[in-house]
């Protein structure tokens, strides 16, 4: 699905793009909707509501492509990278996350070279996934606070 | 409230309460877990309606109003319930019904996932002078002394020393019900925070979200604490340091707070124990806000502001957590 939502619009096409519709989303939302809900007059929560939504329809917009799979692989071959260590136990593709989740749970409290490896290996190639995330999703956060992403 | 959803509730609290009609509905605060209204009779009389929101945070509203039933019988200063409904018929969702409780900072209704300085919830209903920080502490700190075995929670440790353990596992089922994966840098962190809990003598009725916002003043005096929903029975060092890093961080310096808690409390800790409650509430946090994102996912629950919850606050806690595991 999001191969279909990022690629390149057919100029052919009849249709709105993606890009186009949830821009229109969020600047209806910012510049009709949002005014018309009056503060000190209207429901607090809507407006709160509304303003979410604004950073949601342009995170929608420009998040591009899911890193989801690109983050598996990343994972995979780091898993591979130690596929020796006892701490790693057998899986199959598809359960990397299992398998980090379960070697990195039983490092802690342990400070042998195998414990030691599990940690300096995988955390900081989770760590940089999840950073990376955060770049994205961050702008949310102002949404949260009830302020208008910029 | 919507009018869809306002004139059932206004229905059925006419039928079940003899509210007099017409009754006039109205949200309060910006809650996650459980929508809060106000509603209003023509006589005056208020009551405030406290609604499930899909299962967010995979707390219990039956739970919630089980403790605070037997929490204001025992003398704590808890809103009474009137009356529940469990079925979800009416709203859509189950909710129970509380006596208005008014005050200074009646009801932020915002839990902890807005808690954090790491997520400054915006608003100054947390603001409170020192002789109201120093009446919550001491309403914590009696909190705390109860005796709780007797109050109806779900999960009662068969030892002490199980709590905190039991708490994590607790969170991190509600983590893993929530993910299609195991997400590895909290799962390292629950087996950390098993590793590290600190031994625990006896158990105590623990709020789970204290702090400023979630409780009512006037003249200084707390008269209810509120928000019940992640109440259950474990290490009072808990919510002080719940209250010390979030709730209460932009209320008052760390240092005064550290103060009244040791002048109201009796409570003193070392750096290395606020450090783990801070991580444990941080694990806490990141668990429960993960469930949003399942529940703006599967459409229980469409509201933006779950998926905002979902993805970017979970993320902020993991990796403040992170931060302190990895340190």
């Amino acid at each position: 699905m999001n191969d279909l939502h990022d690629a390149a619009p057919d100029p052919a096409s009849d249709r709105p793009t993606d890009d186009a519709l949830w821009a229109s989303i969020g600047e209806t939302l910012r510049t009709v909707v949002l005014p018309a809900l009056v503060e000190g007059r209207a429901d607090a929560w809507a407006r709160v509501q509304t303003v979410q939504l604004i950073a949601l329809a342009e995170m929608a917009r420009t998040r591009g492509a899911d890193p989801a799979p690109r983050r598996r692989h990343e994972l995979a071959v780091t898993l591979a990278s130690i596929a020796g260590n006892p701490l790693l136990g057998d899986h199959r593709p598809g359960d990397e996350h299992a398998a980090a989740a379960a070697a990195l749970a039983a490092a802690v409290g342990r400070t042998d070279p195998d414990a030691e490896q599990v940690r300096a290996t995988l955390r900081p190639v989770l760590v940089a996934q999840l950073d990376d995330e955060l770049s994205v999703s961050s702008p949310l956060i102002e949404a949260f606070r009830g302020r208008l992403p910029r | 409230m919507t009018v869809v959803l306002a004139e059932p509730l206004a229905e059925w609290l006419h039928a079940e309460l003899g509210l007099a009609s017409p009754i006039a509905v109205a949200r309060i605060g910006t809650g996650h877990s459980r929508a809060m209204f106000v509603a209003t009779a023509a006589d005056g009389r208020r009551v405030v309606v406290r609604v499930e929101q899909g299962g967010v945070f995979g707390t219990s509203g039956a739970e919630e109003c089980r403790v605070m039933r037997a929490l204001h019988a025992a003398g704590a200063p808890v809103a009474a319930i009137l009356q529940e409904e469990k079925t979800g018929a009416i709203l859509g969702n189950p909710f129970f019904v509380m006596e208005f409780v008014g005050g200074d900072s009646f009801v932020d209704g915002a839990p902890f996932v807005d808690g954090a300085p790491l997520v400054d919830g915006g608003g100054d209903e947390r603001s409170v002078d020192s002789e109201t920080a120093a009446s919550f502490v001491c309403e914590l700190h009696r909190l705390h002394c109860l005796d709780g075995a007797a109050f109806g929670f779900a999960m009662v440790p068969a030892d002490p020393s199980e709590a905190t353990p039991l708490q994590i596992e607790r969170w991190l089922a509600v983590s893993r019900s929530a993910a299609e994966a195991p997400i590895p840098l909290l799962e390292e962190a629950a087996a950390w925070l098993v590793h590290h809990a600190p031994p625990l003598a006896r158990l105590a009725v623990v709020h789970g979200d204290a702090g400023p916002g979630n409780f009512v003043h006037v003249g200084g005096r707390v008269v209810a604490v509120t928000d019940w929903e992640f109440a259950h029975l474990g290490d009072p060092a808990e919510d002080w340091g719940f209250c010390l890093a979030m709730r209460g961080a932009r209320t008052m310096s760390r240092a005064e707070w550290l103060a009244l808690f040791a002048e109201h409390a009796e409570f003193t800790m070392d750096d290395e124990g606020w450090r783990y409650w801070e991580a444990f509430n941080l694990f806490k946090g990141a668990c429960a806000n993960r469930t949003c994102l399942r529940l703006f996912e599967d459409g229980r629950n469409r509201a933006p502001n779950m998926a905002v919850i979902g993805t970017a606050l979970h993320q902020v806690f993991l990796r403040r957590l992170v931060e302190i595991v990895h340190a």
